[in-house]
């Protein structure tokens, strides 16, 4: 895959940039704040269909503006393609005012979910920390979008889940303010227990399968970054058995090895969570929240056996991290036909080069890659020679030959 | 900007349809006052005459004028088989094929917390009755796999499997020349479950 030109129409603080991406490297130089992440988001919005730092649509348009359009062509599968993803001011109900216009080669598509699977992108951004030391969500997010890339058809179970659980949560809350709950109303909830517990099982099933692949290559590679001192092991947590919010420790959690479940058949799986939902019953309503489930699973991950968000460095635990991305970048590079476009975010500089040299060793050699950063010192010479080099300043994207310059002293 | 009240209140009025926003109210409204006035009688009266006249049959709660309505008192139709469909527009849309033969029930709805519809506020006590009394024999269920419509199945798949007549449910699949290729994946995985021998 490869994205040929990028066009940004007044997205975060472009104003108007339109630039030629080559087929090997493309390295983006900049100070902070001049706009380099933002290029990437712009690429990886086309690929997910969503932006993984805005909190809403309306923080992607550029400040005193209206709309805002970013527009890629790329290629993949042979063929050559664009693809927009544009927003525009609307007076439709329930649009808060903001209205998505998704199309692929002029052709309006329905949701922004439909773009998934036309450009695949791997992206390793210093904000991955949040993997090992952010909320569950955080976990359970990578590992949702690897499955998406994986299968596509993940992505409809997932939000069928989640739908079934809102709608579920909010029959709880009914029964709360009722106080009571009728033979009907068991009848009601037995129903959508049995829907939600179904997609559940699925959701975790599929879960565990890509967790059982992914940790032996994240276990490899964190023994090769620590010279075989340190081994990472995790455990999938089902919190449907604890009773405490999904932000505080639970110690008592129901953590159960991905290897024991997986054997374990869907439909007795899916069994299982609704005799937890029936013996939670009162909790639930009390609460008016669905407590059993994989919306609220987590993955704890040790190091040598302790707990590695208590116990691990720092160092140690962005060795963890980036043992992981690896993982993924291995496992998705193996089930495309041709190498995903690869999102290096300031995170180059910071990885020693034996953490360089083992990306590097992972990559396929034809990979497309978008390195941003504010230096190029402390770079393994391979990432830079031959690159395209570009230039990112207040807004605008640029071809430069300053930066050859800088290395060649 | 300022309207005069009386248009005011009709803008406010359009606005409640759905998928009509202030923009297009104002134009439809806008409309309404460059009618001439026999024109805007017209459009008024067939609007409470509507309401006055069509009215849920009591039977099958279809949209009709008459109560029982058509299909119900029509006797080329077979009893025995009753195909269950969350909203009148979709017995509709199956009559536009003229394939079925058999009744209608409509239940007006689908159980949707979210929207506050519970099953007591479906049809679904009359269902049991006329499957009860009309001994049928083939409950056809006509419902979009949604995940309420799928939640809705599952209710009255535990509430009609007592009663001994056959349940189905119609196949979601691939619409007639569509291209594989432009297919969404939900739509593909439902033909895929609902795939045939050949
Ligand atoms: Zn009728």
């Amino acid at each position: 895959m490869r994205v040929k030109k990028v066009s940004l129409t007044n997205f975060r603080n472009y104003k108007r940039s339109s630039v030629d991406l080559s087929d090997g490297r493309n390295v983006l130089i900049g100070e902070n704040a001049q706009g380099k992440t933002n290029f990437l988001e712009a690429i990886e919005i086309i690929s997910l269909g969503r932006s993984t730092r805005a909190q809403q649509d309306g923080d992607l348009i550029r400040a005193g503006e209206t709309d805002m359009r970013i527009e890629l062509v790329f290629e993949s599968g042979g063929a050559e393609a664009i693809a927009t993803f544009a927003l525009a001011p609307t007076d439709k109900p329930r649009a808060r005012g903001i209205e998505r216009q998704i199309k692929v080669n002029g052709l309006t598509i329905g949701s922004a979910k439909s773009l998934r699977g036309r450009l695949v992108t791997v992206s390793f951004k210093s904000s991955d920390l949040n993997l090992l030391r952010g909320g569950p969500k955080f976990r359970r997010d990578w590992i949702d979008d690897i499955l998406i890339t994986l299968r596509p058809a993940y992505q409809d179970i997932l939000s069928k889940y989640l739908k079934s659980v809102a709608q579920r949560n909010r029959l709880l809350k009914l029964l709360f303010e009722k106080g009571r709950v009728s033979v009907e109303d068991q009848d009601q909830l037995r129903v959508w227990d049995e829907q939600t517990a179904r997609l559940g099982a699925t959701i975790i099933k599929h879960r565990l399968h890509l967790l059982n692949d992914l940790l032996p290559r994240a276990e490899r590679h964190q023994e090769h970054i620590s010279g075989k001192r340190e081994k990472l092991t995790a455990e999938y947590i089902f919190r449907a058995k604890e009773s405490k919010d999904e932000d505080e420790e639970g110690p008592e959690a129901d953590s159960v090895s991905a290897s024991q479940i997986v054997e374990q058949p869907e439909s007795e799986l899916a069994q299982s969570l609704m005799v937890l939902m029936k013996q939670r019953r009162y909790e639930e309503i009390a609460r008016k929240q669905t407590l059993c489930g994989p919306h609220r699973d987590d993955i704890k991950f040790s190091l040598n056996g302790a707990d590695a968000v208590e116990f691990a460095s720092q160092g140690q635990q962005r060795s963890l991290v980036l043992a992981c991305k690896l993982a993924e970048l291995e496992r998705v590079q193996e089930h495309l036909s041709e190498p995903p476009i690869l999102l290096l975010d300031d995170v180059l500089a910071e990885l020693d080069l034996n953490r360089q040299g083992l990306l590097m060793s992972l990559v396929k050699n034809d990979t497309q890659t978008l390195i941003t950063t504010t230096h190029v010192t402390g770079f393994k010479p391979e990432w830079v020679e031959g690159a395209h080099f570009l230039e990112v300043f207040d807004g605008n994207v640029e071809p430069t030959t300053e930066a050859k310059s800088i290395i060649a002293q | 900007m300022f309207f005069t009240p009386p248009l005011a209140k009709l803008i406010e009025e359009f606005q409640k349809f759905p998928g009509v926003g202030p923009k297009s109210a104002q134009r439809m409204a806008f409309y309404v006052l460059n009618m001439n006035y026999d024109s805007v009688q017209n459009l008024a009266f067939a609007i409470t005459d509507a309401k006055d006249k069509v009215k849920n049959c009591s039977k099958c709660f279809h949209l009709s004028s008459n109560d029982p309505c058509e299909i119900c008192t029509s006797d080329k139709r077979d009893r025995s088989k009753i195909c269950v469909v969350a909203e009148a527009r979709d017995v509709i849309a199956l009559e536009r094929t003229r394939e079925f033969k058999g009744s209608y029930h409509v239940l007006t709805g689908l159980i949707s917390p979210l929207e506050g519809k519970g099953p007591e506020h479906l049809s679904i006590r009359e269902l049991l009755n006329r499957v009860h009394d009309d001994n049928v024999e083939e409950v056809i269920l006509a419902i979009n796999p949604t995940i309420e419509g799928d939640a809705t199945v599952l209710y009255l798949n535990h509430l009609l499997k007592p009663l001994g007549s056959k349940i189905t449910r119609i196949a979601f699949g691939l619409p007639v020349g569509a291209d594989l290729e432009y297919a969404d994946d939900s739509t593909l995985s439902k033909a895929l479950e609902g795939r045939r021998e050949v």
